[in-house]
């Protein structure tokens, strides 16, 4: 083979692998890539048990059909949790105001199991009125948090002021317990939109 | 001990370092980047033997290797590809794999043959390049890396930056005192 007909190969195959590496250029980063991939696929998440603000047992998908938006936390955050958390308390207004409060939840799990115990967990509750109908403030069994972070492609890793860093989001669930959207944690309306087209 | 035979034990001595010091050098992306990979792309670059640089129809003017060896850069560039070698071994075999033998050895092959022109405007294209990563490194608003920490991140542009500034001295001062720079010059002052 001439040297051409070479180079062309190369650039052609160099491509085809950007080009799926990327998802269609789509996603140059892994968050961008979470989002794309899960709303592809909408891949059914686990079922697990947890523990609320209250000490009582609710599980992620309920029976009931819900939509549930779900926030990962941890109460001690300094910053960005507490910032998130005034973003879902509009989005809690939101649905009371729609009307929505039978068809909608939304849950804040902490991945800090350890640290955040219940009175830690109600407190973060009271600080941003989080009403226990609508929005609950939860923590999961130690042995769920691995298999529950993976499914949701939620990476945690520890800054150097000894809290965490991770990639917060608003994540949804629709009513047959799929996780079909991924957003950011301040798009409100687009997570009221997508529930909207959910409900319908 | 031939020239070749030392080259593959140095090429040898710092790979088996890069896989010891992997824990250490991938805590941080400024190491993992700018001191693993260019490590990983030297063990490739010396492996190349002298008598390979005439083989090879294919590779006529370096135009094919170089391909090879930026596509390689691309893929590697990504940032879901740096975090995938964090998360997934299989992508951290092939990070060890293909760094080495797609960039560092097809750089090598590509760059004993290419035209000065072409050398230039590589050279060009890798300062511009990492002048435009080091703009989005220290200013993205966002962790371009969900495996690394935001200062971490500026920390890594700022690297980019220091290279790229380290890079255009070195590549720029060879014009300035080579012989053919020098006899310009003195046919300047002779006016």
């Amino acid at each position: 083979m001439n040297a051409f007909k070479v180079n062309i190969v190369i650039i052609l195959f160099g491509s085809l692998v950007l080009w799926f590496t990327t998802d269609g250029l789509q996603a140059l980063t892994s968050e961008g890539a979470r989002r794309l991939i899960i709303e592809k696929q909408t891949p059914m998440m686990p079922n697990i048990t947890l523990e609320t603000m209250t000490g009582a047992k609710t599980r992620l998908l309920n029976e009931s059909g819900h939509v549930t938006v779900v926030e990962f936390i941890y109460t001690t955050c300094p910053f960005i949790c507490q910032v998130d958390g005034g973003y879902l308390n509009r989005l809690q207004n939101e649905i009371k105001k729609r009307d929505l409060g039978d068809k909608v939840r939304i849950i804040s799990i902490s991945f800090d199991p350890l640290v955040d115990r219940i009175e830690e967990l109600s407190y973060y509750a009271k600080r941003h009125n989080a009403d226990g109908q609508i929005w609950t403030i939860v923590r999961p069994n130690i042995e769920d948090l691995k298999p529950l972070l993976k499914a949701f492609g939620v990476v945690v890793i520890p800054d150097t002021e000894g809290g965490y860093v991770h990639n917060s989001a608003l994540h949804i669930i629709d009513q047959r317990g799929r996780l079909s959207f991924i957003l950011d944690s301040n798009d409100v309306q687009g997570a009221l939109k997508n529930i909207g087209r959910m409900l319908q | 001990m031939t020239d070749n035979k030392m080259k593959v034990l140095l090429a040898s001595l710092i790979f088996t370092f890069c896989i010891l010091s992997r824990g250490a050098f991938e805590k941080i992306p400024l190491t993992h980047i700018l001191v693993q990979l260019p490590l990983l792309i030297s063990v490739g670059y010396l492996l190349v033997d002298e008598k390979c640089l005439k083989l090879g129809e294919w590779n006529k003017g370096g135009y094919a290797s170089l391909l090879i060896a930026i596509f390689t850069i691309a893929f590697w560039m990504l940032p879901r590809s740096i975090d995938a070698a964090i998360s997934s071994n299989l992508m951290e075999i092939l990070k060890f794999i293909t760094v080495p033998l797609l960039i560092g050895s097809a750089l090598k092959l590509g760059w004993e043959k290419a035209h000065p022109i072409l050398k230039g405007f590589l050279k060009a294209q890798a300062i511009s390049m990492l002048g435009v990563a080091a703009f989005i490194y220290i200013h993205a608003p966002v962790r371009i890396c969900i495996s690394y920490l935001e200062n971490a991140q500026q920390d890594l542009g700022y690297g980019f930056l220091y290279t790229a500034i380290a890079l255009s001295v070195l590549w720029s001062a060879p014009l300035f005192f080579s012989r053919e720079a020098k006899s310009y010059h003195l046919q300047l002052s002779k006016g």
